[in-house]
Formats: C-alpha cells, structure tokens, sequence
C-alpha cells in the first residue's frame, strides 16, 4: 500500500441538520482521474425502496470484491438500457453477517464502487451513479454479498 | 518488593458521617476490593486514608497520607450516590496508583434488540445499560472521546451512512461527515482534537484523519482495498487500521500521520486480521483474528513477539479498559470483560439480542 501522494482537503459537512456543500477543494497534484461520489442529498431513502426497484442484484464471494467475469458480462448488458434511459442509480453493498461489522461495511462499499467502475466504463455518467456500503447492518434489507442496482429517482 | 508495593498503596476508608455515609463506606469498600492494587487494610497501619461526609448520597471526601498531608479532597454531587462512590474511587486509584481507575468508565455497544441496531451505553461492570440512539434504520460503530463529552456514531437515518456527533453534556447533535458513501469507524485521537474514520467519496473508502475543529480532513491512506478500523496510538503520532487489500484477508498497517510514508503492514500473524485496537500504554495490539475457521480475539506487543490468544469460539472487537487491565470484546451475542491477569472473565451485558462493537471509552 503506498501512500497517498496528494493531500485532499475536504470541508466536511457543517453543523447543523441541514446538509451543506461537502466538497470544497480537491488538491490533485499528478494527473488521475478521480470519480468522486456526487452529492446525495436529493437521492430517495435506499433503505425505503420496494422491491420493484431493484433492478439488478450482483453476488460476490464471501470477503471478496472482485467483480467475476460471468457477473461483469450481465452488469454490461443491462447498462446499455440504462445509459438510454438515464436515470439515476444507487449500488447499495451489503455483506453477510459473519463477519466483522467495520469490515462488512468497507468490502460491501468496495462492492458497490466495482458495479460502479464497470457502469463508467460502459459509458454511463459517473455524476449519476451514487455507491453506498451497508456492510451487514441493515438485515431487512440484505444479509447476503451482494450489490443491489436500485432506481435513484 | 511485592510487600513494599503493597504497603505503598495500602488504603483505609477512615469516618465517614452524615444520612447516606454507611452507604457509601460500604460501597468504597467494595470498588477498593475490586482493585488488586490497593490494599484495603485497618487504619492503623494505612498508608493512606480516605474520609468525608455524605448527606443525601452527595459525597464530600479527603485523601490524606499518613503523615497527615491532604492528598485531594473534593466534593462528588451527582444525583445518585452510586455514581459518586465510582468517581471518588476512580480518583483515589488515580491518585495513589498513577492509573486510571474503571469503576466509572463507561462501555459504548450497539445491540439489535429492539429490531433495528442501535447504540447503547453501560458501565464498566454492565450496570446503568442505557440506550442512546432511536435512528430510523440504525446506527452503528460508535466511540467516544477521550474526554467522555463526545460520542460519534453512524446512522442510516436518511438511508445513507452519515457520521453523527453527539454532545453528551449538552445532548446537541451534528453531523461530522455526510460525505457521499459509506462513512464510519470514529477513532478519536487521545488529545480529543481529531479524528480518523472511514469516508467513500473520492469513489472507495480511505481512512482520513479529520480536524473536529476546522473539519478539514486529510487521506492517509491510498488503498486499492477495503481499509476499515483505524485505532490510535497513545502518543497521537501513529495510526493503525485494518485493510483487505486484494481480497485475500483482512491485515493491519501503521501509518504516520504526520508524515507523507507509506503505511506499513504489521505483522499480525494471521491470515485475517481486523478490528485493531492499541493498548492504552502503547505497548500491545487487541484484534479480532480467524483461527482455524472461527473468530478469536488475540493480544501481541506491538514491537513483536508472541501472539496471546485470549479467547476463541467466535470472540470478536477487543477494546481495552482504561488501566489496561482487562479487555471487553463479544462472543455468542453477550458483551464480556476479561481480566489479563487472572484470565478470569464474566458476561456484563446478556439478553440484549446480538452485542457487537463495544468501545471501551478511555
């Protein structure tokens, strides 16, 4: 692992209840493309969708975050339909509950972020497609390995 | 040496008067019994004496040594008389030992008893459970700062994880990181001033180090994998966290936060390492582990050498008491304390559905 060679300076959100403009500088010092997350305020509850949202669900390995080829080839091809339609989309991530909550919920972001990559890859504007780990949290919801595509709007 | 040591830290509960003083006396004499550093022997040949007043469980107290030299003396005017006794003995142990006393730290959990999870509150040995969020959907991960004013968890109030900070005193609510993605995992630095958690904005989760005043934060870390966990040294310089860098299990690494190297992996001895947390002398590392299949919960001096399992059968979260004495972790949905020494352990907190992430405040 090596260390980040950019500072990143981020006003994080301010006090309050209303939310604010979260970023405010990025400071990149060498040429890479970052596709930082958009804002998420406006987005509808994930945790409230039903599940005629659900548009697609991706299964991983236990503690993995790789997406397998087979997975890739079936995110592709619904992307396509997507991109025409260009709506917004939240990757929720989840994790099954074996193991360490602070774990789950980093390797099922890692999850939602590699749906994500693929998505942008196929084409689709990354400023639409918003990622979000819920690890093993949210068991009404999930407690399998799996990145849920749900309708943001 | 035992015998000299014994004898310095020998203590007396002298008189005591007032309507709720037989009470307390009672009571300091269990706290001080529980404390296998102070030795509670008759007056006559203490090293140290403690006396007071208590009227209406309000406690007045004097430590005084043998040569009559008052060692503090201080007025303890919570509500309950319970609360009060654990302060002043925490501040006795303090004082004659150099060591922060446990009798009135407080252990922060999240238990799914209720149906969703949420963050609950006890004390050190499980009495005064209290529940502290009602979050919609949950809220997880929480710690507390050094202080004991602050309490920071993450809720999915809204449907997305958002780092909240709680005033304990004052009970005022803010939001530390709304940052798009996931965000989690507060460790607060021990001078109170920052802390690192996990944020996914930039599109994957890196631990940052956050100034709670300004709340500029700054990424330490570059990974390709999931980083989660981060702990604190004592010190403030160095930080560990945990991290799956190419799915292939879970490992700790050390970072300077105040430098621009690289983190470096720490050898933890297994395959799958996670939930680091750093001894309150700095000396040793608690973590979770995977032993043959099933999770365990081990202890190893952070400068190397042998690796302790402390507990397996699905042990997991280590957190340290203050004195560094006994660790807290969960094991079969129950929160238990275990002492180093003895390797004595009891459940603290049971019938609370499924216990996980206690943080034992500092």
């Amino acid at each position: 692992m090596s260390r980040v060679s950019v500072v990143l300076l981020v006003s994080l959100s301010c006090w309050g209840l209303t939310s604010c403009s979260t970023l405010v500088d990025i400071a990149i010092g060498s040429p890479k493309v970052i596709h930082a997350l958009s804002d998420q305020g406006s987005l509808p509850n994930p945790l409230a969708s039903a599940p005629s949202q659900i548009l697609l669900e991706v299964p991983f390995p236990r503690d993995q975050f790789f997406v397998s080829s087979a997975q890739r080839t079936r995110i592709e091809k619904r992307a396509e339909e997507w991109k025409a339609s260009g709506s917004r989309l939240i990757l929720a991530g989840f994790a099954s509950a074996d193991g360490p909550p602070d774990h789950a919920r980093s390797v099922s972001q890692r999850r939602a972020e590699a749906v994500r990559t693929i998505l942008v890859d196929a084409g689709l504007d990354s400023g639409l497609l918003h990622a979000a780990g819920y690890g093993s949290d949210i068991p009404s919801m999930s407690s399998k390995d799996v990145v849920r595509v749900l309708v943001g709007q | 040496m035992a015998r000299a040591l014994e004898e310095a830290q020998s203590i007396a509960i002298g008189t005591f008067e007032g309507s709720t003083a037989a009470t307390a006396k009672k009571s300091l004499a269990v706290q001080f019994g529980q404390h296998s550093e102070l030795g509670l022997v008759d007056q006559k040949s203490a090293r140290f004496v403690i006396s007071g007043t208590s009227v209406s469980g309000r406690i007045t107290a004097r430590l005084t040594e043998r040569s009559g030299a008052v060692v503090f003396e201080r007025t303890y005017g919570a509500p309950e008389l319970d609360d009060n006794v654990a302060a002043l003995a925490d501040d006795v142990v303090m004082a004659i030992t150099g060591l922060p006393g446990a009798a009135g730290s407080r252990i922060v959990f999240v238990s799914n008893v209720g149906g969703t999870k949420q963050v609950h509150v006890c004390k050190s040995d499980g009495s005064g459970l209290m529940r502290v969020t009602s979050s919609p959907n949950g809220a997880v991960s929480p710690a507390i700062s050094p202080d004991g004013s602050l309490l920071a968890y993450t809720s999915y109030q809204t449907g997305f994880p958002v780092v909240m900070m709680v005033d304990l005193g004052g009970g005022m609510e803010r939001q530390l990181a709304s940052t798009p993605g996931a965000n989690s995992g507060v460790a607060f630095a021990p001078e109170d001033r920052r802390a690192a958690l996990t944020m996914s904005f930039l599109g994957n989760p890196e631990i940052f180090v956050v100034d709670l005043g300004t709340h500029n934060a700054i990424c330490i870390t570059e990974s390709t994998g999931a980083p989660a966990s981060p702990t604190w040294h004592p010190g403030g310089e160095l930080l560990m966290f945990a991290s799956d860098e190419n799915g292939s299990g879970s490992q700790l690494y050390v970072v300077d936060v105040g430098s621009e190297s690289a983190a470096e992996l720490w050898p933890a001895g297994y395959r799958f390492v996670t939930d680091p947390e750093w001894s309150p002398d700095g000396e040793q590392i608690a973590y979770t582990a995977k032993l043959a299949g099933d999770w365990a919960v081990v202890v190893k001096p952070y400068s190397g050498g042998r690796a302790r399992v402390l507990r397996r059968g699905g042990a997991q979260h280590p957190t340290w008491s203050p004195d560094g004495k006994s660790i807290a972790y969960v094991q079969s949905g129950q929160l238990w304390v275990h002492d180093l020494e003895t390797d004595a352990r009891r459940s603290i907190v049971r019938g609370m559905g499924e216990i996980s992430e206690p943080r034992w405040m500092r």
